[in-house]
């Protein structure tokens, strides 16, 4: 790429990256950033693009989604990933053998606190692949520090979080791209087009399925139990600002810190940052929202402005979501299908199976080079995400709500604003 | 302490007794045991049986309307946190104070928060109370916590964005501790008061190093809520130094942003300042900010501006007009198809695809055409452009002989790609086209857009394809459309069925299953008894392809008296295929299935048998599936089945597929079947709790 990020030497002149590889090797201070040799691959041969034209990156985060995540992000051949990190040693060792194993080195550094990975002026994007319950803080954080990020959904677990991450990422010029990677997954989108452009009528219901997930770990609480070293498990940031608790091993298991609501938003939110993304998507609401809530039987229904009901469905594999108008309707899911009645909306169109983020990942490395904003940009993912924070504070109330999306407060119902937001736990920082 | 018998029971209560939110279908039953849930509330420890505080939050729920229930809660919740309750059940009362709290349970808050564990639920708890008591008592804490525990308190003070805390916050942007000075700084500038951006301003200008780029950090942020207070003219001065002083090249950018945002009718000047920069972040930026303003038009400044910017600053302009779609600046932007630098001519012809109308059809068509990088992106721009009267002018150029070939072939595969079906009749018109290319690509949109009115005129150039791949393609458009019309295509497709030469019978019989229907479906049965084997031998593969199960005893005929062995197993797996594909209900598809398996000659065609239950959602499938667990020549087939069966009857029925998992593990042999099992056996296990 030619855009050359500028950094500050230690006398206080502008140097972009170019300049600063070459100063390190004629000062052969390489050792300081590079240990032994600089790999060829640095000096932009085997495939891989030059140093000015390379997105440096770290990733935070490297639990399964994170590693995948990882991997997406190494295939780009103008990606240098340059260090990982995590709250537990065995996923930074597991991040770094990824890395290295792909660049046939050792240089990548792993480290235990994501502020010294953001200090790193060396390093242009972040992936953000934390549990569900950090990634606002983390978001935040990067965006202060002059990092783009991809960011893993949902990207808050409270509505005001997911404010506080938009400003931070426009108050500070930033790139961010939400991990709900099925916006840039054809068969979904021609799903979502067929309803933004009229082919099924006037819409009246989209069909956003929850996550088959356990409801009674919503606020389970486990008994405590011995602390494990901190530089095994860092118990007191893998809880980042989620309220304090005794330490228990349990929590830290993804099916139970995804269904609880201190940490994610269960049900409702691990599928829906998807399946709502989507709807909010086909009701051309990336940058609003519904109106109304209330609950219905088993779950939630949502009503737009525009008259559009949108249903959270009882989840069933495989993940899909269905829109609805007066002339026709489209039902999509993981597993390639996509049907239209008429079949003929289809018109013979081929589409592919699966879920894979990397024309996710590659529209985010894009909009780092053009500045411009991805396909699930921080408002969009906020808005959507505010819809499932939403369900979730309606089911939780059991009545229904009204939903001012200009103010981003609640009409009338005092209790349900004071449910907007959660305070963060020290020492983290919102 | 309370005793085990006397909390299961209380559990056990609680799940029967109807509480607040819930609907009461027995209007008989008891009014819930609030009194009993308050006097167990103190006692409860991390990890009990939740029920209990789950019926409790029915009634923290319910006091939303309820402004005697929300008394008696917030009273028994400040004595919990006075009294000495346990650790779990002070948390309980934090959190729900956050909902049934009024001025009265402040004191009670704010006596934990110097707690070293309950800190930030005391916060948690007081953080959305909107009343000043709130404040003054974050305020009356800040100083005398310790660090760890003021930085919680800072940030709750910056969420509440309390102006009357700056004097106290202040002082801590100078402590050695630097996380303590950021989160102080952080809430500075949430407060965003012209008093506590200056203490920001001033600590810029004081300090160096780290603390200095957080106070840069700070201070934008801070300008920024001035931006919002109406009080952009108090940030300009800040910002202006911070944009100059290259202290961070992000720093600069997101000053760059602010300034454009304080200070609108400098904006354009500012805006062009950038794009003339050369400095490509910048620049990029600029142009986004372009795209961002609010309205259509571009300012007639910068598009005056457009020829003499350095190429990155052209290329973002017109990136910045495409986004705005400002169709004003067309001109402006066909003025940059013929740029020297190869970014620019291509950002033009992206914007092109934006603001272009039908005139630049055949320039954009040209374009996609050449084999040059910018074909593709002119492709884009034709599936773009918008403007009234493109799909007429992009037919009209496809059927204009004088356009080169190359030209019209682009313009049909437009065509399809956006399923332009009241423009078909271009591509019909050019079935019968000199250049094979053209014919070709007719024929492959026609595929797509073809309609009943088409079907004729495809059944006719048929039999007079020029060579094979043509023939191809006209059978598949045919075969397309067909499907597309259904029932109603026969009336074409029914004359040539019984008057054409054989090898075309044979090959329109493959249409029919697309087709479906009652007329299809006789004459694919009479075809059956026609002289021609090859017309026999269509027939049977038209039959083994019916989409419904209208076929289904016409199959079961062919299996059981087969006139050769090919035909028997051709019938067999059509008779399978229809089973999975038909859309019959499980019971049905079942009973098929086990007809199917009485009828299996071959260990092949019984795995074909065992792996079509995989499909069938029901509890009788995964059992009769199961059963061939047994035989080892099925097991790999079976266990797919039983997995995928378990996976769709969802967690609900686990008690039931668990231990035919179990038998999978025990059983099967091919490994990506045992780690689905294992995966699934997992993930029921945790959510059952096990």
């Amino acid at each position: 790429m030619a855009m050359l990020p500028l950094m500050m030497n230690s006398h206080g002149h502008a140097w972009n990256r170019r300049r600063f590889l070459r100063g390190m090797l004629r000062a052969g201070g390489g050792a300081a950033l590079f240990p032994a040799l600089i790999p060829a691959t640095a000096l932009g041969r085997a495939g891989r693009a030059a140093p000015g034209e390379r997105i440096v990156m770290g990733a935070i985060g490297l639990g399964g989604r994170g590693r995948y995540d990882l991997g997406a992000f190494l295939n780009n051949p103008d990606v240098q990933v340059v260090a990982v990190c995590d709250c537990r040693r065995e996923r930074r060792e597991q991040g770094k053998q990824i890395v290295d194993r792909k660049y046939g080195n050792q240089d990548c550094r792993m480290i235990a606190d994501f502020h010294d990975l953001l200090a790193r002026e060396d390093i242009d994007a972040v992936l953000i692949a934390t549990g569900d319950n950090n990634h606002s803080m983390v978001s935040i954080a990067a965006a202060r520090a002059g990092k783009d990020m991809y960011c893993e959904k949902p990207m808050s677990v409270a509505i005001t979080e997911g404010r506080a991450v938009v400003e931070a990422v426009r108050r500070h010029a930033r790139v961010f791209q939400c991990g709900t990677q099925r916006r840039s997954i054809a068969r979904f989108r021609f799903a979502v087009d067929l309803a933004r452009s009229g082919a099924l009528g006037r819409l009246q219901t989209l069909y956003a399925e929850k996550a088959p997930m356990n409801p009674e770990w919503s606020f389970a609480t486990l008994p405590e139990e011995p602390l494990p070293p901190k530089e095994e498990f860092d118990w007191d940031t893998w809880l980042g600002p989620a309220p304090w608790r005794p330490y228990n091993h349990r929590y830290a298991d993804r099916q139970f810190w995804k269904s609880h609501l201190d940490f994610s938003g269960g049900a409702i939110n691990e599928w829906g940052s998807h399946t709502a993304d989507l709807c909010q998507m086909a009701a051309d609401a990336d940058d609003s929202g519904p109106v109304e809530f209330e609950p219905w039987q088993d779950t939630i229904v949502a009503h737009y402005a525009s008259g559009v009901k949108l249903v959270f469905e009882k989840g069933v594999w495989p993940l899909h979501v269905r829109f609805v108008g007066d002339r026709g309707s489209v039902y999509v899911d993981d597993d390639g299908n996509l049907e239209t009645d008429p079949p003929s909306l289809r018109a013979n169109r081929e589409f592919g199976r699966g879920y894979p983020a990397e024309n996710h990942v590659r529209n985010f490395l894009d909009c780092v080079k053009s500045r411009q904003d991805p396909i699930a940009s921080v408002e969009t993912a906020h808005r959507s995400v505010s819809v499932c924070h939403i369900a979730n504070i309606c089911r939780f109330l059991g009545r229904p709500l009204r939903w001012n999306p200009q103010r981003e407060e609640f009409e009338g119902d005092e209790q349900a604003n004071r449910m907007r937001s959660r305070a963060f736990r020290e020492p983290w920082i919102l | 302490m309370r005793s085990p018998s006397h909390l299961l029971s209380l559990a056990a209560l609680t799940w029967a007794f109807v509480v607040p939110g819930q609907t009461a279908s027995n209007p008989e039953q008891p009014a819930a045991p609030l009194d009993r849930l308050l006097a167990h509330l103190p006692h409860v420890e991390y990890g009990d049986d939740r029920a209990p505080l789950d019926a409790l939050d029915r009634y923290v729920a319910a006091a939303g309307a309820d402004q005697a229930l929300r008394a008696r809660l917030e009273e028994s919740f400040i004595a919990v946190l006075a009294g000495d309750a346990t650790l779990a059940a002070k948390d309980y009362a934090c959190r729900s104070l956050r909902l049934v709290g009024s001025p009265k349970c402040v004191p009670a808050l704010a006596a934990l928060l110097s707690h070293p564990q309950l800190s930030s639920l005391a916060r948690y708890g007081l953080e959305p109370l909107p009343y000043p008591e709130v404040d003054a008592a974050l305020r009356e804490a800040l100083p005398r916590l310790p660090a760890r525990l003021q930085i919680g308190v800072l940030t709750s003070l910056g969420a509440r964005r309390d102006p009357m805390a700056v004097p106290v916050i202040r002082p801590l942007t100078a402590a050695d501790d630097l996380r303590l000075a950021e989160a102080a700084m952080v809430a500075l500038a949430k407060i965003g008061t012209p008093e506590a951006v200056t203490a920001l301003a001033d600590l810029h200008e004081q300090t160096t190093g780290r603390r200095r780029l957080l106070a840069a950090q700070s201070l934008i942020e801070g300008a920024w809520r001035l931006i919002e207070r109406g009080q952009a003219g108090r940030a300009v001065p800040w910002l202006e130094a911070l944009y100059a002083k290259h202290l961070r090249p992000d720093l600069r950018e997101a000053a760059f942003e602010a300034l454009v945002a304080a200070e609108p009718r400098k904006a354009a000047g500012r805006l062009l300042a950038a794009l003339r920069s050369g400095e490509e972040r910048l620049t990029r930026l600029a142009g986004q900010l372009v795209a961002r303003r609010p309205g259509t038009r571009t300012p007639p400044r910068l598009l005056r501006a457009l020829p003499d910017l350095p190429p990155v600053g052209r290329a973002a302009l017109l990136d910045a007009i495409a986004a705005r779609r400002d169709r004003t600046a067309r001109e402006a932007v066909l003025a940059r198809l013929d740029d020297a630098e190869p970014a620019v001519r291509s950002a033009a012809v992206r914007a092109l695809g934006s603001v272009g109308n039908a005139e630049d059809v055949s320039r954009l068509a040209r374009l996609a055409a050449a084999a040059d990088d910018l074909a593709p992106v002119a492709r884009r721009s034709l599936l773009d452009l918008a403007a009234p009267g493109v799909p007429p002018a992009l037919a009209a150029l496809a059927r204009t002989p004088d356009t080169p070939p190359a030209v019209r072939v682009v313009c049909l595969q437009v065509l399809a790609e956006r399923n332009l079906t009241g423009q078909a009749g271009a591509a019909v018109r050019c079935l019968k086209d000199a250049d094979p290319g053209v014919r070709l690509a007719a024929a492959r949109t026609l595929a797509v857009i073809g309609q009943q009115k088409q079907l004729p005129a495809l059944l006719q150039r048929l039999p007079r394809a020029n060579d094979d791949a043509e023939a191809q393609a006209l059978l598949a458009a045919l075969g397309q459309v067909a499907r597309r019309v259904g029932p109603p295509a026969m009336a074409t497709l029914a004359p040539a069925l019984t008057d054409s030469p054989a090898d075309l019978r044979a090959r329109l019989l493959g249409v029919l299953p697309g087709v479906g229907g009652h007329d299809a479906l006789a004459a694919v049965r009479e075809a059956l008894k026609d002289d021609s084997p090859a017309v026999r031998g269509a027939a049977v593969r038209a039959l083994s392809a019916w989409p419904d199960s209208s076929a289904a005893a016409d199959l079961l005929q062919l299996v059981r008296q087969p006139r050769d062995e090919a035909e028997r197993t051709l019938a067999f797996r059509g008779y399978v295929r229809m089973i999975r594909e038909a859309g019959l209900d499980p019971r049905a598809r079942l009973e098929h299935l086990q007809t199917a398996m009485e009828l299996a000659r071959t260990i092949e065609e019984r795995r074909l048998v065992v792996g079509a239950t995989s499909d069938i959602v029901s509890t009788d499938a995964l059992e009769w599936t199961a059963r061939y667990l047994d035989d080892p020549a099925l097991a790999n087939e079976a266990g797919a089945a039983v997995v995928r069966i378990a996976q769709a009857l969802g967690p609900e029925h686990s008690a039931r597929t668990l231990p035919l998992i179990e038998k999978v593990l025990e059983r099967v042999t091919a490994k990506p079947v045992r780690d689905s099992a294992r995966l699934l056996q997992r993930r029921w296990r945790q959510l059952d709790g096990r």
